[in-house]
């Protein structure tokens, strides 16, 4: 019978009920595409670095971190690639052996990053070779090199050309040697694109004379897989010689910027919650006034307070539910249209964005967890406002007092 | 027997400023099957007696024993429960839950009582059926007039069968035909199903009708007659 009553009397007052609905299923649209936005950014971010490059966390040699020299890369052994092998949540890893050389065309010299990567394993596990946007992956042969886009505008070279690449190899050697440029990449990083040549694994060992070394191992866990759990099951298989490095600690700018977002995440969605609490204290506020004098009946003939409470406490959490639901429902085509549509940045906001490294669009991630976090919060809220109706009731009067 | 006795009720607004004596020394005794008028001047004190003789608002001096037990000693849930299971209320207006039918509005206080929904359903139709509203069951207090309103509001109160029905001016919203028609359904009640009925009022031809006229003034009881309705009436 509450429940009846409860469901009647939100219907009394059709267009409040309705317009105090809207708001909360506005807020939770926009709660949920925030949210969906910017977590979406940090999965983009964190995609296009770490998905691509970094790795989820990269096993080195001790000492390589702090001096990113030759002299700290080594020679992975069996049972580095067994214990790898046998962790679960890893997706893949690759070897890669990583310095810098000058690189020179006919026209022009500039400093590079040169990386040395197995391309059957990237292919599977990057899939570099989804990203080659003139020419050709690294094939069969030897002495083949993928540029990246800008550095290629910047040098004009083009597939076909050669390149050399000079340097300091393995023990002061010195390493030189020439490339034919197979393909033009574009990784998504623009700090990598700008500077990257890549080399098949052994060519650049032969370059730098470090004939079966590797600098880093970047390990790739499966998607939603917990990185602390995949390194705490890695770490008691591995040579102590080796270590364990996150991508928190490799791209601390990105570390930052994610926790940057995460906090104006907060924000934006706890001042969402602060403007819809207001709207249904609002409705409640209304509805306990213009309902004194019945309540005031309904005390007055024997029902308890306990029960009206619960009445407009039902009252309350029909009509949270109602926007909560709704909202819910409505956020997934919207948010699923711009993980599908992307917004897209050009211009000034682009050029800022691309200089930190990270592609100028914001997909969104839809993640029905955060729908339903967004959901229950509303009808806790709801609930929390409904106490001054309660409150209301319980200092109630049978008779309404004269003055 | 009886069933409502006041002593030396007392009501005092304002008592340390301004005392204004609502209610002075009453003392009154009620039995089973009255049909009572409280009637006197505007402010003499008639809402403030039903309302302490019905638990609906304290007395500063006195008893009120229903049954041998003083409701002013009763408090909170209590109190409320007193109410609901022996006093059925009728008032000047907005008795009525605007978002229940008339039928679940005289269902109501059975419903807070739990009674087996068998003889709910029976004891409500035949409350509509006494009160000459069995085709308005469904109506919401807002399709119905406000002597249709108030006819449901005496059906809620008697449906549960109380110890006695108080009801502050009920026909005061009332044209004099609705007036009249509602009186004479609690006169029916009142003589069918033998509840004690007690009613403040205005109107003469309502007070003719009551088979004992209490008359208050600034508080006190200045007269209390029976008066034999049949000959009042055949006087006319
Ligand atoms: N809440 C109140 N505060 C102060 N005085 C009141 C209050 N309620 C009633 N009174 C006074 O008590 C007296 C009796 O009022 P009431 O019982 O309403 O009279 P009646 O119903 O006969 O018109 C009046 O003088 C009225 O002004
Ligand atoms: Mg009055």
């Amino acid at each position: 019978m509450i429940i009846k009553l409860s469901w009647r009397n939100l219907w009394r007052n059709r267009r409040r009920t309705l317009i105090t609905v809207a708001s909360i299923v506005f807020a939770i649209i926009l709660a949920n595409i925030m949210d969906s936005l910017l977590l979406g950014l940090n999965k983009q971010m964190v995609d296009s670095l770490v998905g691509v490059y970094s790795g989820h966390f990269q096993i080195q040699q001790e000492g390589y971190w702090e001096d990113k020299s030759l002299h700290n890369s080594f020679v992975p052994n069996d049972s580095l690639e067994t214990a790898l092998e046998g962790t679960e949540g890893i997706k893949g890893f690759s070897y890669r052996l990583e310095s810098v050389a000058l690189a020179a065309t006919n026209k022009m010299t500039k400093g590079t990053l040169v990386m040395g990567i197995d391309p059957d394993k990237e292919k599977n596990i990057t899939g570099f070779d989804k990203k080659i946007i003139q020419g050709n992956y690294l094939g069969e042969t030897n002495n083949q090199a993928l540029v990246g886009k800008g550095l290629a505008e910047k040098m004009n070279i083009s597939v076909g050309d050669s390149l050399v690449l000079v340097g300091e190899g393995y023990h002061g050697a010195s390493a030189a040697d020439k490339y034919e440029v197979s393909g033009i990449i574009r990784l998504g990083s623009p700090d990598l694109d700008n500077n990257i040549v890549i080399l098949k694994l052994e060519d650049a060992q032969f370059l730098y004379g470090a004939y079966d070394r590797v600098t880093s191992i970047p390990v790739f866990l499966r998607p939603n897989q917990p990185q602390e759990q995949a390194i705490a099951n890695l770490k008691p298989n591995l040579n102590t010689d080796f270590i364990v490095k996150p991508w928190q600690e490799m791209l601390p700018m990105l570390t930052q910027s994610i926790g940057l977002i995460d906090a104006l995440r907060v924000i934006i969605v706890v001042l969402l919650y602060v403007l819809i609490s207001f709207s249904i204290l609002g409705t409640i506020i209304m509805m306990a006034h213009e309902r004194m004098t019945e309540l005031r009946i309904l005390l007055s003939i024997g029902m308890r307070k306990k029960v009206m409470q619960l009445m407009v406490l039902i009252e309350t959490f029909f009509m949270a539910l109602f926007g909560a639901v709704l909202g819910f429902l409505a956020s997934y085509p919207i948010v699923n249209y711009f993980k599908v549509n992307p917004i897209q940045f050009r211009g000034k906001v682009a050029d800022g964005w691309e200089s930190f490294g990270i592609d100028p669009i914001m997909p969104t991630t839809v993640d029905f967890g955060v729908f339903t976090k967004h959901t229950l919060i509303i009808l806790v809220i709801s609930i929390l406002l409904s106490i001054y109706a309660i409150h209301q009731i319980s200092s109630l009067k049978p008779v309404a007092s004269k003055k | 027997m009886n069933v409502i006795e006041t002593k030396d009720v007392s009501k005092i607004y304002n008592p340390d400023t301004i005392p204004v004596y609502a209610l002075n020394k009453v003392n009154l005794n009620f039995e089973k099957g009255e049909f009572t008028a409280i009637v006197g001047p505007s402010g003499s004190g008639k809402t403030t007696l039903l309302n302490v003789i019905g638990g609906l608002d304290d007395a500063s001096n006195g008893s009120v024993m229903i049954d041998g037990s003083d409701i002013l000693k009763l408090s909170g849930g209590k109190l409320i429960d007193f109410r609901l299971r022996h006093i059925g209320f009728v008032f000047q207006a907005y008795n009525l839950i605007p978002v229940l039918s008339a039928k679940e509005n005289i269902e109501f206080i059975m419903l807070l009582q739990n009674w087996p929904t068998k003889k709910r359903e029976d004891r409500t139709k035949e409350m509509l059926e006494a009160v000459g509203l069995k085709d308005k069951s469904g109506s919401k207090p807002s399709q119905l007039s406000g002597g249709q309103q108030q006819r449901v509001a005496v059906a809620r109160a008697l449906a549960s069968k109380p110890r006695f029905v108080l009801a502050d001016e009920p026909t005061a919203n009332l044209d004099s035909k609705s007036a009249e028609n509602l009186l004479d359904i609690m006169l029916k009640l009142n003589k069918e199903e033998h509840i004690t009925f007690i009613f403040s009022t205005h109107d003469p031809r309502v007070i003719k009708r009551a088979r004992r006229v209490i008359t208050l003034e600034d508080g006190k009881v200045v007269s209390d007659i029976q008066q034999n309705t049949e000959q009042a009436l055949a006087r006319q």
